[in-house]
């Protein structure tokens, strides 16, 4: 970008980028590096550290949980349904994040998990599990 | 002790890239279903990109829709057995489930032996409220039903 007319020091100036394609996860990415130059292309001011962006997540189109058993209390296999909204590259990861069973029991020990051991993942449609 | 638990599928997509609008399916067995009908709250599902930052992130829910059962139940008469005479009696069943603060039983009565307004003078018991006590009780003729409550 070149300027028209001079800017004085102090002086802060903005510039909008259309048409940015967000960073492709929440992580925070590494810094972007600004720079200025004189007209004989030597740098002037920069920076090159601490100017981070980090996006919000995106939520799925459809998510849902289905048991195979429709009792209450039952020990039964759940199916997940996902519909992306957005791409995931390969080796990415599920996770799922589960409330606790019995949260109001009155022990602590008495509170169990939604889920308990040996479990096993099947994969139905476009996925390769490995459950940890 | 965490409020919740985390179920992580490593390496789920190791073929290729998933694209957007793409629908996957897996299931998981070792669920417990929720202790009641209505839907439980509180999971989150994520998708993890391979360095480490969320992609889509959406909460759902569980729900299990049929009730579960109680497996026995035995109704006596403590005191007399006699024909048309009050008598106390004692109704024991087990849960099969937790039951929180604030649950209500139901019992209902048979035809041939409907409840009246009149009849019960109290209702007493133990292990759902904690120690043994006198219950509030609603009695409704029409279902022949007695709901009992902690309250």
């Amino acid at each position: 970008m070149t300027l028209s007319s001079q800017l004085n020091a102090g002086a802060i100036f903005q510039i909008n980028i259309g048409s940015f394609t967000n960073h492709e996860s929440t992580l925070t990415t590494s810094t972007f590096e600004f720079r200025t130059y004189n007209s004989s292309g030597a740098i002037v001011d920069q920076k090159l550290t601490g100017i981070t962006m980090t996006a919000t997540a995106g939520t799925f189109t459809t998510a849902s949980m289905t048991p195979a058993d429709l009792t209450v209390a039952a020990s039964t296999t759940v199916t997940f349904n996902l519909t992306l909204s957005h791409k995931v590259v390969k080796g990415g990861t599920i996770r799922v994040v589960m409330p606790k069973w019995n949260p109001n029991a009155p022990t602590s020990s008495d509170i169990l998990p939604m889920i308990q051991g040996p479990f096993v993942c099947g994969a139905i449609e476009n996925l390769n599990a490995t459950v940890q | 002790m965490s409020s919740t638990d985390t179920l992580t599928i490593t390496n789920a997509f190791p073929g290729s890239d998933l694209t957007a609008g793409l629908s996957i399916k897996f299931s998981v067995s070792g669920f417990r279903n929720p202790i009641s009908t209505i839907a439980k709250t509180g999971f989150t599902i994520s998708t993890i990109s391979g360095d480490t930052g969320t992609v889509d992130s959406s909460s759902t829910t569980l729900q299990a829709t049929t009730p579960a059962t109680i497996a026995s139940g035995v109704i006596t008469s403590t005191n007399t057995k006699i024909v048309q005479t009050l008598s106390v009696i004692r109704a024991t069943f087990p849960s099969p489930v937790p039951l929180d603060a604030g649950c209500l039983i139901d019992v209902q009565f048979p035809s041939s032996m409907p409840i009246t307004t009149t009849d019960l003078a109290s209702v007493r018991g133990s292990g759902l409220f904690g120690g043994s006590k006198t219950f509030t009780t609603i009695i409704n003729t029409g279902t022949r039903t007695v709901t009992i409550t902690n309250g």
